[in-house]
């Protein structure tokens, strides 16, 4: 057996099971027209559609996993050596790469350097294969227009593109020398309150292109750095929105898929369910960044299985940043982080920290992270102002206004006054309890 | 040119270079024909397709460095440049061009595919080298032989569905390439490209039907 037995290989394992062509077709009918119905309704529909001919429903069930796994198969041409074409020391465009700094499902990004002037650095972050159809192109040049006009102190500036000698688009981006919000603080073991000062920036910074109908669609701390002198950089904005209208462009259907391009531990209810995305997904995108932030991990783990992730994004209430603390953290790396060792990398203890996550901060986050999109702040602004407020002293919007709860921050608030003023009541009651004497 | 047409055999180089306007200009004349309506030429395209794409294929290897492999798509377009870019190559040639170097593309990698595994158990050196420097079945390429079977199954659901996946795959058309050789809309071959891609994945990666 095997290849002697030439091209017609007759004694060869028949493909798909044996089966007839009209059963191959009747399973294709079912399973075509099961494509077109929303992920949610499909297995009723295909079980539906089967009419209780239980051998036929696995295999419709077994294509349409089939399609939900095979998103890159075929889509590199065959004889291509990797992902990548390019190499380190190619030119592309009036850039030659120098290094590698990551790469994801979709491209690849590397440090380069003008060839005219090496002294100065950018990211270039070029597509993979199989994404570079003309329409993709088109609108890939369009939307670059829109981000080349972006300017913000906390954005890393979108430096130009274009497409390379193969075809595919490239974008050519600001380079950011910089940690990952979270690592950032953790090393420099910020306190909360600095925390938060630097979450307000990287709030205004959505909330600016929010302004601008841009939505980053993919916030997480590898895209927001913060550089040695502290100055948060959001990366990649616009990057998820053009990655998935070329995914739509290029056929894949965005309700699931669209969830795969993004870092499913990031994922909004919406996203995971395939709904629409709007500003208040970034709000939530930012509500994981503090509970991260605040705990040291993110408010849904799942049980290792982007099914069971998903389920308990789009369910599964959060526990509580101040109850969170209170016990230990698996982080996704299989280490374990300690209340201690949480509360020391936030320079206080953990008694400390529960306290002062308890009130404001458990109603901020949670607010951020309700379920359905219309419930959380509507923009990163509010969300933002409501963090200011809380610094500040003053009630946050996040929390029911009740009269001892707005009390109480007043109170907090002109401790100094109050003070003089008990004393003054005090003062006042005695002398009048000594006058009736 | 058309004196070209004594029957130059086609034959794969297995040495030199730069001696390919004999080949090419026959096929070009088939090309020519075809496109005037004789079909019969179809008959003939094939075989000289073949030993030109291979031929191109064993340039390329030779050609490039060893750290820089090439592509099956980059051999196709080479190919098209070559014969098909020419004044007086109708529209329809080059339509029928394009369908054609995906089916016979199919066929070198696959024979390619064939030779190496074969080879593996002895002999065949200069073959396998090609098949090397095509970087076959290397850095997460489908089993190409495989593939093949498959898509021989394939076309029991479906041929159009075979055919759209020797144009993308194989040619390495884009979608809008595709459905304007196909006749049909871009959404069809989407629809058509993500229906092939489901069956083959379960036959290569599935538990089976």
């Amino acid at each position: 057996m095997g290849y002697e037995t030439g091209m017609e290989g007759g004694d060869l394992r028949r493909p798909f099971g044996g089966m007839e062509g009209g059963d191959l077709r009747r399973i294709d009918g079912i399973f075509q027209r099961a494509l077109e119905v929303s992920t949610a309704e499909r297995a009723a529909f295909v079980a539906a559609e089967c009419g209780g001919d239980e051998a036929l429903r696995r295999r419709v069930g077994r294509l349409l996993l089939a399609d939900a796994e095979a998103q890159s198969f075929l889509e590199r041409p065959p004889g291509g050596r990797g992902v990548d074409q390019e190499k380190i020391g190619d030119t592309i465009g009036r850039y030659r790469l120098l290094r590698q700094l990551g790469s994801g499902g979709m491209s690849t990004v590397y440090l380069a350097a003008r060839v005219d002037a090496p002294e100065r650095r950018a990211a270039l972050k070029i597509l993979h294969r199989g994404l570079d159809d003309d329409e993709v192109l088109r609108r890939f040049r369009q939307e670059r227009l829109v981000l080349a006009r972006f300017r913000h102190r906390h954005i890393a500036r979108l430096a130009g593109g274009g497409t390379a000698a193969d075809g595919r688009p490239y974008l050519v981006m600001e380079y950011v020398d910089g940690v990952p919000v979270d690592a950032y603080c953790d090393r420099h073991r910020l306190a909360v309150g600095t925390r938060l000062e630097l979450f307000r920036k990287i709030c205004a910074a959505v909330a600016y292109a929010h302004r601008h109908q841009l939505v980053h669609r993919d916030l997480k701390p590898d895209n927001v750095l913060v550089t040695a002198d502290g100055t948060p950089k959001l990366l990649d904005f616009g990057i998820a929105k053009l990655l998935d209208k070329a995914m739509i462009d290029a056929g894949v259907e965005t309700t699931r898929e669209g969830v795969r391009l993004m870092t499913p531990g990031y994922a909004s209810p919406e996203q995971v369910l395939g709904l629409r995305v709007s500003p208040a997904t970034d709000v939530y995108a930012l509500g994981v960044v503090l509970y991260l932030l605040l705990t040291g991990r993110r408010p849904h783990r799942g049980d290792g299985s982007r099914h069971g992730l998903g389920v308990e994004i789009c369910y599964r209430k959060p526990e509580p940043p101040s109850v969170a603390v209170t016990h230990r953290a698996d982080l996704p790396d299989g280490s374990e982080l300690a209340p201690r060792a949480l509360a020391r990398a936030r320079s206080t203890t953990p008694w400390r920290l529960r306290r002062r996550l308890a009130g404001d901060l458990d109603a901020i986050v949670g607010r951020a992270l309700r379920k359905p999109p219309e419930e959380r702040y509507p923009s990163a602004s509010e969300l933002g102002i409501d963090v200011a407020r809380h610094l500040m002293g003053h009630p946050v919007r996040a929390r029911r206004p009740t009269l001892l709860y707005r009390a109480a921050k007043l109170v907090r608030r002109h401790r100094g006054a109050f003070a003089v003023l008990i004393v003054l009541g005090l003062v006042l009651l005695g002398w009048g309890v000594a006058a009736l004497w | 040119m058309i004196s070209n047409m004594d029957g130059t055999e086609i034959t794969e180089a297995t040495g030199g270079t730069g001696s390919f306007e004999r080949g090419d200009d026959e096929i070009t004349e088939l090309l020519r024909r075809h496109g005037a309506g004789h079909s019969e030429t179809a008959d003939e395209l094939f075989p000289a397709l073949y030993g030109e794409l291979r031929r191109i294929a064993a340039a390329c290897a030779r050609r490039e460095r060893a750290d820089h492999t090439l592509q099956a798509t980059a051999i196709v377009h080479e190919a098209y440049v070559r014969l098909v870019e020419q004044p007086g190559i109708a529209w329809q040639s080059r339509q029928h061009f394009l369908g054609l170097a995906a089916r016979v593309m199919r066929r070198v990698l696959v024979d390619y595919a064939r030779e190496r595994g074969r080879a593996k158990r002895g002999g065949g050196a200069d073959r396998v080298e090609l098949a090397e420097a095509l970087s076959l079945g290397s850095g997460g390429d489908p089993d190409l032989v495989a593939l093949d079977d498959a898509l021989r199954g394939l076309g029991a659901v479906d041929e159009r569905l075979v055919r759209v996946v020797e144009l993308r795959f194989f040619a390495g058309l884009t979608l809008e390439e595709t459905a304007r050789h196909l006749g049909v809309s871009p959404m069809t071959v989407t629809r058509d490209w993500r229906r092939a891609k489901a069956w083959l994945y379960e036959e290569l990666h599935g538990d089976g039907l």
